[in-house]
């Protein structure tokens, strides 16, 4: 075990994480925020929104994500004749791919939601539009946010796939110096152990908001 | 009586390390010759249509293996994982266009070099403006990750390396116009730019050399080797292979 080599190799890791945290912190937001819409669609009572909402679930759902990863990276720009750069592809990837899983996590939430609060709430003279924003959506934030700290864990340790497509992310970084030493063992350790500090963090800000935000 | 055993029992030990020390060709007699390679690289090695490694260093090697004769067994991997491979004795010797460099004569042995030829920088066909190493400043440029070319880029100030897993993924990135363009061994570029008729060649740099690389403990394998690559050499059989791949 060559711990210097680990300690030399620190700052670069750690960059590495950095385009990891950022890569997800992105992604999470265009995936919630997308993952949201498909929810609502898959809810709408027009039927054919339902069902185009649930096609696009069980598509991006159904297929893997490095898979969706290189079709975006290699097929957009031969689609629209213009290189993407590779940050905005697997953002793109990856906010994709999450909004499936976030729109099934929404979808729970909001039917979890007791009916009788809807009805109350029209009842008294909210607008539909008001009924979702203002009872609805709140109530269902509290209960979706567990599935969706999972989500923003596995989002947060799937993008060690951007590797295949060059960007320098904490999985490639790891692998650029054990590529360039020969000591794999050592820079993977290092690697899982950041990752494992970067996923311990984020659960633990999320018990932080669980407890502030608990329905009582 | 227990001073006896322990003797006994050292005196094992010190017979089983004199033996790994030097037993590598022993080993490889009795189980075969295990060789890893990275089949992303033709004319070295490839996959050929019903997805079986070819290529010139598979049939050299197989040539080396008849020589000694064992059974070489190849397994496809990718490329930065091959000196791991070796190193973790996963595989006896790595037969995959492997360039001769400083850095890796730390870690492992290289054979006779059995090909030497120069860096070729790869484009798009309309790309103008590039045609040496320093013209890749500022520019995207596509590698495989562990090799020398990506060192070799790494080392031009201001450009932008893109290390892909895959020399084919790497080629791929180039036609997209994710990157501006490639450097790999002309030979192996020759075949690309056939592949893919949208790029071509700007420039050729540097000679490099390329043997196999085996464990720096294996310095009998390393000698029975070399001496079945200079019995190629002298035997003709060098030249038809590299006819048959190269030409």
């Amino acid at each position: 075990m060559d711990f210097d080599l680990i300690r030399q190799n620190l700052p670069f890791l750690l960059q590495g994480a950095g385009m990891t945290l950022k890569i997800t912190a992105l992604s999470l937001f265009f995936g919630v925020l997308l993952g949201t819409l498909v929810a609502l669609a898959r809810l709408a009572p027009l039927k054919w929104l339902s069902a185009l909402a649930l096609a696009y679930i069980e598509l991006v759902r159904g297929t893997p994500l490095l898979v969706q990863i290189f079709l975006i990276f290699f097929g957009l720009p031969q689609l629209l004749q213009q290189p993407i750069n590779e940050f905005l592809a697997g953002v793109i990837a990856f906010s994709i791919n999450s909004s499936a899983y976030v729109a099934e996590i929404v979808r729970s939430g909001i039917q979890g939601v007791a009916r009788g609060q809807t009805e109350a709430s029209l009842s008294i003279g909210f607008s539909p539009t008001e009924t979702l924003r203002y009872i609805v959506l709140p109530q269902a934030f509290t209960r979706v946010l567990p599935p969706l700290v999972n989500e923003a864990i596995s989002l947060l340790k799937n993008s060690s796939l951007l590797s295949a497509i060059a960007i320098v992310e904490l999985t490639r970084s790891g692998q650029l110096v054990a590529s360039r030493t020969y000591k794999p063992f050592e820079m993977y350790l290092a690697v899982s152990v950041i990752y494992l500090l970067m996923t311990l963090l984020l659960s633990f800000v999320a018990r932080r908001m669980e407890a502030r935000w608990q329905v009582r | 009586m227990n001073k006896m055993l322990i003797c006994a029992a050292l005196s094992c030990f010190a017979l089983a390390a004199q033996a790994t020390a030097a037993s590598c060709l022993a080993d490889v007699k009795a189980g075969g010759l295990s060789v890893v390679t990275s089949p992303d690289y033709p004319p070295f090695e490839s996959l050929d249509k019903s997805n079986k490694i070819v290529g010139f260093d598979i049939d050299l090697i197989n040539l080396v293996g008849q020589q000694m004769g064992v059974k070489v067994n190849v397994v496809g991997q990718s490329f930065d994982g091959l000196i791991p491979s070796l190193l973790a004795r996963k595989a006896d010797l790595v037969a995959a266009g492997i360039t001769i460099t400083d850095e890796r004569k730390k870690s492992v042995a290289f054979s006779l070099p059995y090909i030497s030829g120069p860096n070729a920088i790869v484009v798009r066909k309309e790309t103008t403006g590039i045609k040496k190493l320093a013209d890749l400043a500022g520019k995207s440029v596509a590698v495989q990750l562990g090799t020398a070319q990506e060192k070799l880029v790494g080392d031009v100030k201001g450009a932008n390396v893109k290390s892909y897993n895959l020399y084919t993924d790497a080629a791929l990135a180039v036609q997209t116009r994710q990157a501006d363009a490639m450097v790999l061994h002309k030979t192996v570029a020759d075949t690309f730019v056939k592949i893919y008729p949208d790029l071509k060649i700007v420039g050729t740099l540097g000679s490099l050399r390329t043997a196999f690389a085996m464990r720096k403990d294996c310095a009998d394998l390393t000698n029975r080797v070399n001496a079945a690559l200079i019995q190629l050499r002298n035997s003709g059989e060098m030249d038809k292979l590299v006819t048959k791949w190269f030409k």
